[in-house]
C-alpha cells in the first residue's frame, strides 16, 4: 500500500511538473532538464501530430529544417508575411495542445493509480 | 520584426528541436539532390555544351521536321568549354539596340526552350544551396507551352519534378497529395487559360530578366557558344519584409539578331557574400513542336482532382489560394493591369469579407473616377518595382462588374490607377508593388497578402482598338450582368478621365 502511495505520487508529480512548465511557455524559458526529458520529446511529437498539416509542416520547417522564412513561403505559395502569421499561429495552438496532453497524462496517471 | 526574446519562440524551438534530435538526425542532403536531380532532368545548365544534345537527342520525336531539327542542334551546338572570358572594355560604346529588341527577337521565334536552375532560397547565405532545374518548351505561335520544374519537398528532403502543360486553352498541373499515413498521390487538375499566349510571352520577358534593365550597364564581350556575344551587366536591391536582397544580374545578347542568350544572376543579403542564384539558357528554333507535346490529358496513375468541365479561369484558381474562408474571410487579390498610352492603367482587383452577406453594398453610389469602393481591403495605389518607388499610381473607380461562379458571385472592381509623374514601361520593372488598406473591423485578420502585380499580368493598350480587342473581353469574361458595363466607358473617355 504504502509502495502504491508512492508510485502514484510520483507519477502525478512528473506529469504535474510538465503541465507546470508547458503553462510558463510564453513567460519564461523552460529548464534544461523539462526540454531534455524523454517524455517532453514524446508529447511534442503527439502534439505536433495533432496540429493541422500547414501548421505542423510550418513548424517543422522552421526548427527541423532551419529554414527561413522566405524558403517556406516559396514552398508554401504563401506570402512571407503568411508564413510568419501561420508560424505565430501553429506555435499558439502547438501550446495549447501540449497543455492538453499534460493534463490529459495528468489525469490518466490518476485514473490509473 | 522577427523578436528573439519572446519566450513562446524560444521554447517551441527548442522543444521541437530536442525532440527531433532523439530519433531524427539532420538529414545532409544537398550534393545527393543536386545529383539525382540532374540525371533526372539530363540536363547540364552551366555548360551548353553539355546542356543541349540530350534534350535534342532525347526529344527527337517532338520536332516535326527531322531536318530542320538536325540542323537547328547543329548550328547550336558550337564548341564552348565553359571558360568564363570577361572582358572589360573601359569607355567602350554600347551596342546601338537594346534589350526591347532582344526579348522581341526572342519572341519571333516558333519554338523556344529555356532551361537552367535557381536555387531553392534566395534568401540564404550561398552555403549548401539546393539548384532546382527546370526546363521549358515554348510554342510561340500558339501560345502553347510545357514546363518541367524541380520543387523541393521539405517533408521528404527530396527534389520532385512537377509538370505543367498548356494547350492554348486549358492548363494541366501536376500536384500531390501527402496523407498522414505517409502515402502520396500524384494528381492532376485543369485551369482554364485562354490568354496563355500574352501571358507566355510576358513570362518569357521575366524570365529573360530583360525587364531588371533598369540601372544596366554594357560591360563587354563574352563568348558563349563561340558567338562574341554582348554582355550586360546591372544591380538592383528589393526590399522584402525586413530583409533588403541584393541582385546582381548579367545578361549575354546575341548581336547577330540581338536575342537573349543566357542570363546568370548572383544574389546577397547584407549579411552575405554574392552567391550565384541562378542561371538560364536560352534557345530559339524556327522549327514546330509537335501537338502531342502539349496534350493535356491526364497521364495514367494520376488522380484527376479538376477535371476540364470543373476547370475555372487561372486568376479565380489563384484568387482562390488568398480567400481561405475557413479560417481568414478577408482577402483580396490584383489580377490584371491594362497600361494605357499615357501612362495610366486599367486594373482588376477584388476584395471579400466571406462572412459579409451582402457584399454587393460596396458598389452602390459610386462615380466612373470617383473615390474607389471600401471594399474590405481596399488596394488604393501602385507603385513600379524596384527602382521607382517614387512613382505613385492612385486609384479611381471606373466599374465593377459581378459573375457568378461555382463559389457564388463574385464581384470585381475595375479601377483606373494614374500615376503621379512618368513610371517606366512594364518591361522595365518586376512589377508593382500594391498599396492597400483594410477597411474592414480590425479583428478580421487579412492573412495572406499579395504584394506585388507582377509585369507579366500587365498587358499594353495603345489604341482604341486595342482596347475593344483587349479590355472589353477581359472585362465580360468576368461579368454576366448587362448593365453594370456602362456605355460611357469607352476609350477616349478613360484616356482622358475627368477624375472626380
Amino acid at each position: 500500500m504504502a509502495l502504491e502511495v508512492r508510485k502514484r505520487n510520483r507519477q502525478t508529480s512528473a506529469n504535474g511538473q510538465l503541465l507546470h512548465y508547458f503553462n510558463q511557455l510564453g513567460k519564461e524559458p523552460l529548464p534544461d532538464e523539462i526540454i531534455e526529458k524523454n517524455e517532453t520529446a514524446v508529447i511534442i511529437k503527439n502534439a505536433l501530430k495533432r496540429l493541422n498539416e500547414n501548421q505542423k509542416f510550418v513548424l517543422e520547417a522552421k526548427y527541423i529544417n532551419g529554414m527561413t522564412a522566405g524558403a517556406i513561403s516559396e514552398n508554401m505559395k504563401i506570402t512571407e508575411k503568411a508564413v510568419h502569421s501561420l508560424l505565430y499561429r501553429a506555435r499558439i495552438s502547438l501550446r495549447k495542445k501540449l497543455l492538453r496532453l499534460a493534463r490529459d497524462m495528468e489525469i490518466s496517471d490518476h485514473e490509473k493509480s | 520584426m522577427k523578436n528573439h526574446n519572446d519566450p513562446l519562440e524560444n521554447n517551441i524551438s527548442r522543444l521541437i528541436m530536442t525532440s527531433y534530435d532523439k530519433d531524427t538526425p539532420r538529414k545532409c542532403f544537398t550534393e545527393k539532390i543536386i545529383s539525382d536531380a540532374l540525371n533526372e532532368l539530363s540536363v547540364q545548365p552551366p555548360n551548353r555544351k553539355t546542356a543541349l544534345p540530350p534534350n535534342l537527342v532525347r526529344r527527337h520525336h517532338i520536332f516535326k521536321s527531322k531536318i530542320s531539327q538536325l540542323i537547328t542542334a547543329a548550328a547550336l551546338v558550337v564548341v564552348v568549354c565553359g571558360v568564363f572570358v570577361l572582358v572589360h572594355y573601359i569607355g567602350i560604346d554600347a551596342p546601338a539596340y537594346g534589350f526591347g529588341d532582344a526579348i522581341k527577337s526572342l519572341s519571333e521565334g516558333k519554338t523556344l526552350c529555356i532551361c537552367g536552375w535557381q536555387i531553392k532560397d534566395n534568401e540564404v547565405t550561398g552555403e549548401n544551396n539546393v539548384k532546382l532545374p527546370f526546363e521549358h518548351w515554348y510554342d510561340l505561335e500558339k501560345g502553347r507551352f510545357w514546363r518541367r520544374n524541380a520543387v523541393f519537398d521539405y517533408r521528404t528532403d527530396t527534389i520532385n519534378f512537377y509538370l505543367s502543360v498548356c494547350d492554348g486553352e486549358y492548363m494541366m498541373s501536376e500536384g500531390r497529395i501527402w496523407y498522414n499515413s505517409g502515402e502520396t498521390v500524384k494528381t492532376i487538375s485543369y485551369l482554364y487559360h485562354p490568354d496563355s499566349k500574352d501571358s507566355t510571352i510576358n513570362w518569357i520577358k521575366n524570365k529573360a530578366n530583360i525587364t531588371r534593365i533598369e540601372g544596366f550597364n554594357y560591360i563587354g564581350k563574352d563568348e558563349v557558344d563561340g558567338v562574341a556575344c554582348d554582355l550586360w551587366e546591372g544591380e538592383y536591391t528589393l526590399q522584402i519584409a525586413d530583409t533588403l536582397r541584393h541582385s546582381r544580374t548579367h545578361t549575354w545578347l546575341d548581336p547577330r539578331d540581338h536575342s537573349v542568350v543566357r542570363t546568370r544572376a548572383w544574389g546577397k543579403t547584407d549579411n552575405s557574400e554574392w552567391f550565384q542564384a541562378s542561371e538560364t539558357n536560352f534557345y530559339k528554333f524556327d522549327s514546330t513542336l509537335s501537338d502531342d507535346l502539349f496534350s493535356t490529358t491526364a497521364p495514367e496513375g494520376y488522380q484527376v482532382e479538376r477535371t476540364k468541365e470543373q476547370a475555372v479561369e487561372k486568376h479565380e484558381a489563384e484568387f482562390d489560394i488568398y480567400n481561405n474562408t475557413t479560417h481568414w474571410p478577408l482577402a483580396f487579390f490584383v489580377h490584371k493591369g491594362y497600361i494605357l498610352k499615357n501612362g495610366a492603367m486599367i486594373v482588376c482587383w477584388q476584395s471579400v469579407d466571406a462572412t459579409d452577406t451582402s457584399p454587393g453594398k460596396y458598389y452602390e453610389d459610386l462615380e466612373f473616377g470617383g473615390d474607389l469602393p471600401k471594399l474590405p481591403i481596399e488596394v488604393y495605389a501602385l507603385s513600379p518595382m524596384p527602382n521607382a518607388r517614387d512613382v505613385r499610381f492612385k486609384g479611381y473607380h471606373l466599374l465593377h462588374t459581378q459573375k457568378n461562379t461555382a463559389k457564388g458571385i463574385r464581384y470585381y472592381e475595375w479601377s483606373l490607377f494614374i500615376p503621379d509623374k512618368e513610371a517606366p514601361p512594364p518591361e522595365n520593372i518586376f512589377g508593382y508593388q500594391i498599396y492597400y488598406r483594410q477597411n474592414a473591423d480590425e479583428d478580421k485578420v487579412l492573412d495572406v497578402v499579395q504584394s506585388m502585380l507582377s509585369s507579366e499580368e500587365v498587358f499594353m493598350v495603345e489604341s482604341a482598338a486595342d482596347f475593344k480587342t483587349i479590355v472589353l473581353p477581359a472585362i465580360n469574361d468576368l461579368n454576366d450582368v448587362d448593365h453594370l458595363i456602362p456605355e460611357y466607358f469607352t476609350y477616349e473617355n478613360v484616356i482622358n478621365p475627368i477624375v472626380a
